[in-house]
């Protein structure tokens, strides 16, 4: 354990974990920073507490200007519904979250981390619960004043205070499907207004070199290596149709939560969540982007955030509808918690709406 | 630092927020986060626990929870797990969610499990007998669900049903190995649950549980001996012939003179494809969530408690709210109280 420079007998306190942390602790936290932070504002103590009160100085004390310090001027924010670029941009999309939902919460449901040392560049996965009044107007129309709760998920990578690149999921379905709003209707409007040009082509999706068979994974020999037990599973699961890696893998009472506030008890509803996809999109091509790992030291097991992509062709039948022949690609991020090297429960968000839209012939 | 103690903690708590109205204490007992599963839904943060528990303070002026049995244990990893049981009572004299103020008295069952972790519960379950409250309190329908039903069961597009997972429970690969000379509590309940529900095996529950065995809780009443449970069971494996009953969670007390005290916290799945209890099928797929309490003695059940989401289910299936001729009313305050 590190010393405290403030107080050289006592060890420094451990990296925060939010996990069942009481803001009054998370708010306050000990001071003394844990993490070496170079460049960061001294307030931080370590990288998730720079995502926890930096959120809360931004977001509920309503500082929108300091994102300013805390985005770099060029940042790109990649969401599924396209690319916002630059903090200016983030400052914009933020007000006009605040002017939708005034009284939004955000409460940070945990954070996975990793840090690199030459150069110094931190990266976390925080999931977060949003809970707020619809009382203002947004692209899905006028206030209704319901109380909504959404989920979303952010993928940043922070380099001297400020947030250089993220990958954000806000759980737009969950909104609209408490809202009692159409998201084929919507979607179809979203694609009418988009300027962005569609591909006039593509490409194989590459799953497998030609006609070979796409190969099982080999897990490695040795201690159990959670990164390569999920990237095997995952792509076992998803690229090799190994379907069976679900009960093998996979706690009985598997805990799913998913996009539009979905929750999926056990293995059954869970595996048929995985053949509608793979049934309505039988090319589908399921990549890991990123991939790291801390302990989940409360609940005695670990959790890794990843961040993916799936791409497929929309030639199957199933809750979708009619195949309509068009690709689709999904940004999705999840975070997976591992017990007794064993897939005990996941958080999933990608968007349903980003999916339809591109299933839409305009 | 004065230590923290798990039982005065629980009891402090509980008598401030439920019989001195003193509702703010939420605020230093829970997280800011903490997130409350209450009959199949979820409260998320303590501000929406703080609405929910006001809206019952208001309702019955003169709520009073009485604490009848209290299970805890300490974690492996710090922290405290507990379960308390006990009734909820109060005169129904504010409007609000049951309708009108009908000034009749309701007693409900309850039990609720805790997370705890430096000193703020973080996660709780609640099930409570909502179908007999409702009954003592004269209501003809169910009250609307808060937050609405239709946030937790979105027709989301890609998630349709699937088979309940049997086979691995039929290849007994979840079966916890039976030691061969000691008792251990863990596995003497898994083992009695895995074999007695989804094995279907109802005639070995002479094997886990006392003639005598008193049951309790939910709206069926009172079970006397071995028979009233197994025919319990059996109302259950008949409505959901594909039921598959998970043990979430379990924890106990040390044994006193071999008698165990144990908690649990169990998910039944099963599609409604029976005719019985819960009327004609319907072929809906139920996620029943429940709280158990057991005292095991000399190696058998000898008495239980169970609280589960009747009123969820109720909803779910489109029972409607029917007289039960055996629920007695509660007694009315005397005067002199």
């Amino acid at each position: 354990m590190k010393k405290n420079p403030a107080s050289p007998e006592k060890p420094l306190p451990e990296i925060t974990d939010v996990r069942w942390q009481d803001n009054s602790k998370l708010l306050n936290p000990t001071p003394g920073k844990r993490q070496p932070l170079q460049g960061f504002h001294e307030r931080f103590v370590d990288i998730v507490d720079y995502h926890v009160r930096g959120t809360h100085r931004i977001w509920e004390e309503r500082g929108v200007g300091r994102i300013y310090e805390q985005y770099g001027h060029n940042a790109p924010v990649w969401t599924p519904n396209g690319l916002t670029y630059g903090r200016e941009q983030v400052i914009a999309d933020t007000l006009q979250v605040q002017h939708t939902f005034p009284d939004r919460k955000l409460y940070t449901d945990d954070v996975i981390w990793k840090a690199d040392s030459d150069p110094e560049i931190y990266q976390f996965s925080a999931a977060f619960t949003n809970i707020g009044h619809h009382w203002g107007h947004s692209i899905y129309g006028a206030p209704t004043g319901k109380k909504l709760r959404w989920g979303g998920l952010c993928d940043c990578i922070v380099q001297e205070n400020r947030i250089v690149e993220e990958w954000l999921i806000r759980d737009d379905t969950a909104i609209l499907r408490q809202l009692g709003l159409d998201l084929w209707e919507i979607a179809r409007g979203l694609a009418e207004q988009d300027s962005a040009p569609e591909p006039s082509f593509y490409g194989n999706l590459d799953r497998t070199e030609g006609q070979h068979i796409p190969q099982a994974h080999s897990p490695k020999a040795g201690d159990f290596d959670v990164e390569d037990f999920l990237r095997g599973v995952l792509h076992d699961q998803w690229n090799v149709r190994l379907l069976n890696r679900i009960r093998e893998s996979y706690a009985p009472n598997y805990c799913f939560r998913g996009t539009g506030n979905l929750r999926l008890y056990g293995t059954g509803d869970y595996a048929a969540h995985v053949v509608a996809l793979l049934a309505q999109f039988p090319d589908l091509h399921y990549q890991i982007d990123e991939l790291y790992w801390n302990e989940d030291r409360p609940k005695d097991r670990l959790k890794v955030a990843v961040r993916w992509t799936m791409q497929g062709t929309h030639e199957g039948w199933g809750p979708l509808g009619k195949p309509s022949g068009r690709r689709m690609e999904l940004m999705g991020m999840s975070q997976h918690y591992v017990k007794n090297e064993k897939l005990a429960e996941e958080f999933t968000l990608y968007s349903e709406l980003a999916l339809l839209k591109q299933l839409m012939e305009v | 630092m004065p230590t923290f103690d798990i039982e005065t903690f629980l009891q402090e708590t509980t008598h401030a927020i439920w019989n001195e109205k003193d509702v703010g204490q939420i605020d230093e007992a829970y997280t800011h986060n903490a997130q409350i599963h209450m009959g199949g839904q979820l409260i998320y943060s303590r501000e929406s626990w703080m609405s929910e528990v006001l809206q019952w303070q208001a309702a019955f002026p003169d709520l009073r929870l009485f604490l009848e049995g209290l299970v805890w244990q300490a974690g492996k990893q710090g922290g405290f797990r507990a379960s308390l049981r006990g009734v909820l009572v109060g005169t129904h004299g504010g409007d609000g969610r049951w309708g009108l103020a009908s000034g009749r008295r309701m007693a409900q069952t309850l039990i609720v499990h805790q997370q705890i972790w430096q000193g703020r519960i973080v996660e709780e379950y609640r099930e409570a007998n909502e179908l007999e409250m409702l009954q003592q309190l004269g209501v003809c329908e169910f009250p609307p669900c808060d937050p609405p039903l239709a946030e937790f069961s979105p027709e989301a597009f890609l998630a349709p049903q699937g088979e309940i997972d049997l086979l691995p429970r039929r290849l007994s690969s979840q079966k916890v190995a039976p030691p061969a000379q000691s008792f251990e509590i863990e596995n003497f309940v898994r083992q009695a649950l895995q074999e007695l529900w989804n094995e279907r095996r109802v005639g070995k529950a002479k094997d886990y549980v006392a003639a005598g065995y008193r049951g309790h809780g939910s709206s069926q009443g009172e079970l006397y001996g071995l028979e009233d449970l197994q025919k319990e069971m059996l109302a259950f494996l008949a409505a959901f012939p594909d039921l598959c009953y998970h043990l979430d969670e379990i924890f106990w007390m040390e044994p006193v003179q071999e008698e165990f005290h144990v908690a649990t916290r169990w998910t039944i799945l099963g599609t409604h494809e029976g005719n019985g209890r819960f009327g004609a099928p319907t072929g809906k797929r139920v996620q029943i969530s429940g709280l158990s309490h057991y005292r095991v003695c000399n190696g058998k059940f000898v008495e239980g408690w169970v609280e589960y989401s009747e009123g969820f289910l109720h909803r779910i299936l489109g029972l409607p709210l029917k007289k039960m001729a055996q629920i007695p009313e509660v007694p009315q305050k005397f005067p002199l109280d």
